[in-house]
């Protein structure tokens, strides 16, 4: 689903920000990024969203080559950031139409109309974006109020709403738990299960040791631009992954060979 | 989908506090300012219907030869809502030896919306303030929504970075444009629905073409406030950014040249022109007051008509001048004669040293609108001014046309004659001649009342005038067509929509490689 290559990437001023970065995720997986501030995580995320260019390596996505045919990937992905950005302007409804006109417009441009849409032609455009943010939990009450006055977590289900919307297959997740409350982070929870179990694959970086073991299916640790381990859940299962986090981030334990079982398949083209 | 960017911009910018309260502010600001308009424009419109109408009035009341006093009227070409300073005065009264400089008024009330000194116009303020607003709705178009991180967002879709800017830019210019268009055509509709007898086609090209030039200006600062916008990281940093280019551009840079770079590179060449001008008024001044032949009355041609001079004896006592026909026309054909050889050609002189400080001052203006050609307030100014037909060298066709006018007539009266002929001092018809001095007061016993009398009496029968008015050639305004506009502006404009493809290249440039994050 998601192949990264020997991912490089150096800054202007010579930082070198990403090293030879492997990464492999099959789809339906639930794939955390775990590492301190500085280690990669968002530059990964950043270089596969199209806002910087990688130095080196190369990123797929279902197939699609994001050195080919960028704006193609960049139709399979959907991002949503810690801090969800909307319109402040317009209401919750207003902005996932918004994006829902623009991806679907786009789509039908680089699939030279042959997308499905297979919900929109039972429902209306309003009644299917409705069902939608009901889908996300968002409150009846809220779905026509300005975004300005929601709070953290709504914004979050807006965001994810319009993830949905886009229909990607894959979808990154930058720190999609920091500043929102156990009720919402639960909910937020939820709703990534029920996504991944409908076959999207997730990506998301994040600092919640706890929260990445109890939903990943495999978990990948980076340390100064280099990606120092990669389990499975099942590996894991018994271990302390706290204890294993700090062993690694404090270089108790030398990282693990790039050969891993996770990618060893993976054939470079 | 362009389209539905576009909209989803234009509706952002619509609900947008801060736009709210700049539409209302800009619409106030442009209906105040189109009313004021208007209302001056009907004022003008008014003023020179009055002063045709006493032109026609003294046209048809002409007595003689030396009463010819045709009037050069220019009508207001343009609802301008840019500089109005040389529609104020457009009369020049067209007078035999007269050097003729400036122009005058007849009906002009004061214009309160112009101050001539400083060039500070109402209109100048609009300039001066929607140029700022432009720059504060467009300061944080693209960094703003980098720093909400809705750019982001719009980033992950597959989007072109060309559209987005492009939607940037049209946003806001679509916006502004149609702020400025709608008291615009408000105003000239309100026009047409009073004064529909007036309008001419040349009326609606003018401003045409200032409502076209206003929309480039809007575009160009549409795109300054967007480059500025992706110059800087955060909106704090590009509004200071906007602020002080705003500062630069339509204070510091037309304060300066006006106040120092102007007056160091034109100074001097002016104040030699301004020599030769004294110069040649000195020497026309000598030859009318000093220089005059000892049997030329002086006193008696400039009183205009042969009966009615008055004058002033030495003593300071008012006394009767009654001459014979006779002693009357060779003074004055000895006069004229004076006044064709000697001060007349000292007049011309003097109006070509005129010209010359003026055309300094043009040259100066031009090297201006060249050296600033970045700055659209100046290119701004300088285009206007040639739409509205009210710069300095309109100003000084305007000046020659009347002196051709007056030349004509001095050259016809030459040619013809009548300028050395008694039919030029007013002859009255024989049966009508008073005699002499003494004669005329014979007949009245010594009465000076009883004379005075009864030349008033003859002077205002013009029957008793033994001539005809000669046929010359009346002033006629050039009326701009299209033809004419094109080529006046096309530098001007050139460079304007030049330096807009230049900006927005450069736009285009840094957002392909913008960070977005």
């Amino acid at each position: 689903m998601l192949k990264i290559v020997e991912l490089c990437k150096t800054y202007e001023d010579g930082i070198l920000a990403l090293h030879n970065v492997c990464i492999d995720i099959v789809k339906g997986q639930i794939f955390a990024l775990l590492g301190a501030n500085g280690a990669g995580k968002s530059t990964t995320i950043n270089i596969i969203c199209g806002f910087i260019p990688a130095s080196d390596g190369d990123i797929w996505v279902d197939d699609i080559s994001l050195k080919d045919n960028p704006r193609l990937m960049r139709s399979k992905i959907a991002y949503l950031s810690e801090n969800v950005m909307l319109y402040d302007n317009f209401t919750g409804y207003q902005n996932l139409k918004f994006f829902a006109d623009i991806s679907h417009s786009e789509k039908r441009k680089l699939e030279k109309g042959n997308i499905s849409e297979n919900m929109e032609k039972s429902l209306s455009q309003k009644e299917y974006l409705t069902q939608i943010l009901r889908d996300v939990g968002l409150q009846d009450d809220f779905i026509h109020v300005n975004i300005s006055k929601y709070s953290k977590g709504m914004r979050q289900k807006v965001g994810i709403a319009i993830a949905l919307v886009k229909d990607a297959p894959l979808l990154l997740l930058d720190e999609p738990f920091s500043g929102l409350d156990p009720k919402a982070a639960y909910d937020f929870q939820k709703l990534l299960y029920k996504l991944r179990n409908e076959g999207k694959t997730i990506l998301m970086s994040t600092h919640d040791i706890f929260r990445a073991k109890e939903m990943a299916d495999i978990i990948c640790i980076m340390k100064e631009g280099e990606v120092v381990m990669t389990k499975t859940r099942d590996e894991l299962e018994s271990e302390d992954l706290n204890k294993i986090y700090l062993d690694y981030i404090e270089g108790r334990v030398a990282p693990m060979p790039l050969n891993m079982p996770s990618i060893s398949n993976f054939v470079v083209r | 989908m362009f389209t539905k960017l576009l909209n989803h911009e234009i509706l952002n910018l619509l609900k947008s506090r801060r736009v709210y309260l700049t539409v209302i502010m800009f619409l106030l600001l442009f209906t105040t300012v189109f009313v004021v308009r208007v209302l001056d424009y009907q004022k003008q419109v008014n003023q020179y219907i009055e002063d045709v109408k006493v032109n026609d009035e003294a046209m048809a009341n002409i007595e003689n030869y030396s009463h010819i006093t045709p009037r050069a009227i220019q009508e207001p070409i343009l609802f301008s809502i840019y500089n109005e300073g040389y529609r104020i005065q457009r009369v020049i009264n067209i007078k035999f030896y007269e050097a003729i400089i400036e122009t005058t008024s007849i009906n002009a009330e004061r214009n309160m919306l112009f101050f001539p000194d400083t060039e500070l116009d109402i209109t100048f303020l609009i300039t001066f303030f929607l140029s700022l607003f432009i720059l504060l709705i467009s300061y944080d178009s693209v960094n703003g929504e980098k720093q909400v991180g809705t750019l982001r967002l719009l980033m992950t879709y597959p989007l072109k970075r060309q559209s987005f800017i492009l939607k940037k830019m049209l946003g806001v210019f679509i916006f502004v444009a149609f702020v400025f268009t709608m008291p615009y055509f408000l105003s000239i509709i309100s026009l047409m629905v009073i004064y529909a007898n007036l309008l001419t086609i040349n009326f609606f090209i003018s401003a045409f073409f200032y409502w076209f030039l206003t929309i480039f200006f809007i575009l160009f600062f549409s795109l300054l406030g967007i480059f500025l916008s992706t110059c800087s990281k955060s909106p704090n940093q590009s509004l200071v950014y906007a602020i002080l280019t705003w500062m630069v551009l339509c204070i510091i840079i037309p304060i300066s040249w006006d106040y120092i770079i102007s007056p160091s590179l034109s100074n001097e060449r002016i104040h030699q022109a301004t020599q030769n001008y004294h110069t040649y008024t000195t020497q026309a001044k000598r030859a009318i007051e000093h220089d005059l032949p000892d049997d030329a009355n002086l006193r008696l041609v400039p009183m205009g008509i042969w009966t009615s001079s008055a004058g002033i004896e030495n003593d300071g006592i008012h006394e009767m001048s009654l001459w014979g026909y006779d002693e009357t026309y060779e003074q004055s054909s000895r006069f004229q004669s004076h006044l064709y050889e000697n001060y007349y050609p000292l007049i011309r002189a003097s109006e070509q040293a005129y010209d010359d400080v003026y055309r300094v001052r043009i040259n100066t203006e031009n090297m201006m609108n060249r050296v600033f050609f970045f700055n659209p307030i100046v290119i701004f100014h300088n285009l206007s001014m040639k739409i509205a037909g009210n710069s300095r060298v309109d100003h000084l066709v305007f000046l020659h046309t009347a002196r051709e006018l007056r030349d004509d007539l001095v050259n016809l009266g030459a040619t013809e004659g009548w300028l050395f002929d008694y039919r030029f001092y007013a002859h009255f018809k024989e049966e009508y001649n008073l005699g002499s001095r003494e004669e005329m007061l014979a007949r009245f016993d010594g009465d000076r009342e009883l004379v005075w009398e009864y030349v008033n009496d003859i002077e205002e029968n013009a029957e008793m005038y033994e001539m005809e008015v000669p046929v010359f050639r009346k002033y006629e305004q050039p009326h701009f067509t299209l033809a004419m506009m094109i080529p006046r502006i096309f530098e001007s404009m050139v460079l304007f929509v030049g330096s807009i493809v230049g900006l927005w290249v450069v736009i285009w440039w840094r957002f392909l490689g913008y960070d977005v994050r």
